[in-house]
């Protein structure tokens, strides 16, 4: 058997994707494993196990032409090349964890030679698809502004097929041959990818100069080019007496890997260097904000902790240091988020959690794990939701008449109506936000098919809706007559 | 190097010729090559942030 998992998003998600890669392996020890990433952040695949075979997508090389001087003929020319390589490997199941429309397009170019494909994909007439479960989840569910609790590395697992095991959660082993002195310093990541998710320059100056000076403690700073003259200004070349090693900008992938990996404990934001402290077992201390959904991509060694605050710049040296103190000293409180790392395939972490989105994450949990529905107490939800019940219900009665030739264009336009307005139910009340993204990538999931099993469908669509509103709304509400948009 | 306008008629000329294939010959294996590569050259305008409309692909 040949598989192909295809991580074409960033340096962090492929660190996400070792484990199951390793359970690929593990679970299909005589199969042929195959990776695609980005040749931009191939070096994320270094330390991988040997037999897995890497393939990268060259972005630059294939869009060269496009650049230069507009040649689309050309650069289209490389990229069927490219595609057409990658086919020729006839690969009986392609995993795709990229979530992206490119990625989607590659996977449905597998899909048609055969191969079993996992992730987004493309329906027969190009339309995006999902493939399995654990992708609609995705879809449905997974991004910064979700209610999502499940860790990017469980839903990968999900969609790839995989049970982890916590043999499979290891990472690159650089430290055998690096002259790196072993636990006996603390790393700060001072990179992400986004500005809203970097750590502050003035607060990684503060918190580095407290650890130095007055604890004594030693540092090393890690980054890419893109931070260096923005940490060279802070520091002015100081040391600390030699206990601050600044090396922002001054490391490949793969030393810097090495410098977390061997580090006693690693501070930094949503970053890669997160789930490599992951892989190395490393206790983080992850400075988190509402920019990033922690319980998605938060570290998952245990012990580690998260410091949760509404904007970056609202992080503070003294709570930095109870969190890295707690590490040290082996203290355990309930004044942080910690990461429960035996609890496989559930929300990972406890304790002192932003009071955030209770009732959607029930819901979630209903949905799609069976769990009781949430209680409702708010009279503003139970309106918005009597809404979205009088408009699954005349959507159900309306379904059946595009059947009727003569009813059909009054019919589209109607329904097209309710969808819209379903559509800004979503955005307006944030509690029916999973039900709607639920019933939207169910909708996504049908399909080009005959015109009378579709409209089957999609009226079981809308009946599923109404039967989910009805766990809330009185009937007699469902029957007004008006519609409100 | 190509400005952001430019790129966009590399991305105009790439889908004329999608549309035009899928309403003669439907949804093939030519179209879904071009769709790869408008795509990519949508995440070199985006800084390559792959993921970020996955949520609303069509």
């Amino acid at each position: 058997m040949k598989i192909l998992v295809a991580q074409l998003a960033r340096l962090g998600d492929i660190y996400l994707t070792w484990p199951v890669l390793n359970a690929l392996k593990r679970q299909n020890p005589d199969a042929e494993i195959h990776v695609l990433v980005r040749e931009r952040y191939a070096d994320a695949c270094l330390g991988l196990d040997p037999s897995i075979v890497i393939h990268t997508l060259e972005s630059k090389y294939l869009l060269e032409t496009i650049y230069s001087d507009g040649n689309e003929e050309q650069a289209l020319r490389r990229v069927s090349k490219f595609v057409d390589e990658l086919l020729e490997h006839r690969f009986d199941r392609v995993i795709n964890l990229s979530f992206s429309p490119m990625s989607s397009f590659l996977s449905h170019a597998f899909e048609r030679m055969g191969s079993e494909v996992h992730g987004y994909t493309r329906h027969p007439d190009g339309f995006f698809q999902v493939a399995d479960e654990g992708s609609a989840y995705f879809y449905a569910q997974v991004g910064s502004n979700s209610f999502n609790r499940y860790h990017l590395l469980d839903v990968f697992a999900l969609i790839a097929g995989v049970q982890l095991e916590s043999v499979d959660m290891c990472g690159p082993d650089f430290g055998s041959d690096r002259e790196i002195p072993e636990r006996d310093y603390i790393c700060i990541h001072v990179g992400a990818s986004e500005a809203e998710k970097q750590i502050p320059v003035r607060l990684i100056h503060d918190l580095t100069q407290f650890l130095c000076q007055e604890h004594g403690l030693r540092v090393i700073l890690v980054g890419s080019e893109e931070e260096r003259f923005a940490i060279e200004q802070a520091f002015q070349g100081q040391t600390y007496g030699g206990r601050l090693v600044n090396l922002v900008g001054a490391t490949s992938v793969e030393e810097a890997v090495a410098l977390v990996s061997q580090s006693c404990l690693v501070i930094g934001g949503d970053s890669f260097a997160m789930h490599v402290a992951t892989l190395a077992s490393t206790p983080s201390v992850n400075l988190s904000c509402s920019h990033v959904n922690f319980w998605e991509t938060g570290p998952l060694s245990i012990s580690s902790r998260v410091v949760y605050k509404e904007r970056m710049e609202d992080h503070t040296v003294e709570e930095t240091w109870l969190a890295i103190s707690e590490i040290l000293s082996y203290k355990s409180t309930t004044q942080f988020i910690r990461c429960q790392s035996e609890r496989l395939g559930e929300p990972r972490y406890y304790g002192r959690l932003p009071e955030q989105d209770e009732f959607q994450w029930a819901f979630i949990s209903a949905l799609y794990s069976g769990t009781n529905f949430p209680v409702l107490d708010d009279f503003s939800v139970y309106k918005n939701l009597a809404s979205l019940a009088k408009m699954s219900k005349v959507a159900c009665e309306t379904v059946p008449e595009v059947l009727d030739v003569n009813k059909r264009s009054a019919a589209f336009e109607l329904l097209n109506q309710i969808d819209t307005s379903i559509d800004r139910l979503a955005d307006y009340d944030s509690h029916l936000f999973p039900l709607i993204r639920w019933f939207q990538t169910e909708k996504v999931r049908l399909g080009p098919q005959e015109f009378e099993p579709l409209a089957e469908k999609t009226q079981q669509l809308y009946e599923s809706l109404l039967k989910v509103c009805s766990l809330y709304v009185e009937n007699e509400d469902i029957d007004m007559k008006e519609v409100s948009p | 190097m190509k400005s952001k306008q430019e790129l966009e008629q590399s991305l105009k000329k790439l889908d004329e010729s999608a549309r035009k294939i899928i309403q003669t010959r439907g949804y093939t294996r030519e179209v879904e090559k071009i769709k790869i590569l408008e795509e990519m050259i949508k995440e070199q305008l985006r800084n390559e942030d792959s993921r970020s409309t996955a949520s609303s692909s069509r």
